[in-house]
């Protein structure tokens, strides 16, 4: 499967991750059991700080984005990247086939 | 036409589609501070909260239909927030609306990054509709947009 990218974007009050539809429906397609959702909001209450805050909440957030809940389907993943919509760039890189989540 | 007069088909556009909302059940409400979002409509026995930004042109005529330049602000369509933005995009033809375009903020932003459907412009993503001339198909850098005429698929009716 093709990289998914999560966008990452930092409002007022905390961050929204969120896929693309093309990413919903290519999920839906590899994975046929999986409900991927639009977004997640997730507010600054939780953590004040961002790099700790992605690092404790990537393996939340990402499967429940994806809408995935076993390892063997989380590991059809070959590549998440989570990128900053406003400017683009990646924050972070994750191979679930490969690495421990 | 002037530019004050932009102003006028702004605000005709906002009212027009807000008529349109109001008898799909929907209430709505404009902001009593613009920063972006131009009506808010909401589904009152749910609280369902759908924000809508309102883009208005007046139709060009050409021998094959007629079109019309939109433009919207890049920032804001890839500001992707718990709640996303829907552009409805209305031209002025004559003395008639067309029908609405109704695309949703996270369809627009795909449009653009994977498909290449707009010309950015520093902030500004700039959209060259084209219509038939009856106006029942609208196409969009080659994109045929015809699905998303009158597409109130995310505000259904409410009975009341």
């Amino acid at each position: 499967m093709k990289a998914i990218k999560i966008n990452v974007n930092k409002q007022m009050d905390g961050y929204t991750f969120s896929i693309l539809p093309s990413v919903r429906d290519l999920i839906k397609k590899s994975l046929p059991g999986a409900m991927p959702a639009n977004s997640i909001s997730v507010g600054y209450d939780l953590k004040t700080d961002f790099e700790t805050y992605i690092g404790k909440l990537e393996r939340l957030v990402f499967p429940a984005l994806l809408g995935v809940n076993n390892d063997d389907e989380i590991k059809e993943f070959e590549v998440i990247e989570f990128i900053d919509s406003k400017s683009g760039k990646t924050l972070k890189t994750f191979h679930p086939s490969v690495e421990k989540i | 036409m002037s530019k004050r007069f932009n102003q006028f088909i702004g605000k005709a556009g906002h009212l027009h589609i807000m008529a349109e909302f109001l008898m799909r059940g929907w209430n709505v409400a404009i902001p009593e501070v613009d920063i972006g979002d131009d009506i808010f409509v909401v589904k009152d026995s749910e609280g369902t909260l759908r924000k809508v930004q309102v883009k208005t042109a007046t139709a060009n005529i050409t021998q094959k239909g007629f079109y019309a330049h939109f433009s919207a602000s890049f920032s804001n369509i890839r500001n992707l927030g718990p709640i996303n933005t829907h552009y409805v995009f209305l031209v002025r033809k004559g003395n008639d609306w067309t029908k609405p375009v109704i695309i949703r903020q996270d369809v627009l932003l795909q449009m653009f990054q994977e498909e290449g459907i707009g010309n950015l412009s520093g902030n500004t993503i700039v959209y060259r509709f084209s219509y038939s001339i009856d106006g029942t198909s609208v196409s969009c850098t080659g994109a045929d947009f015809s699905s998303n005429i009158n597409n109130f698929e995310d505000f259904p009716i409410v009975l009341h």
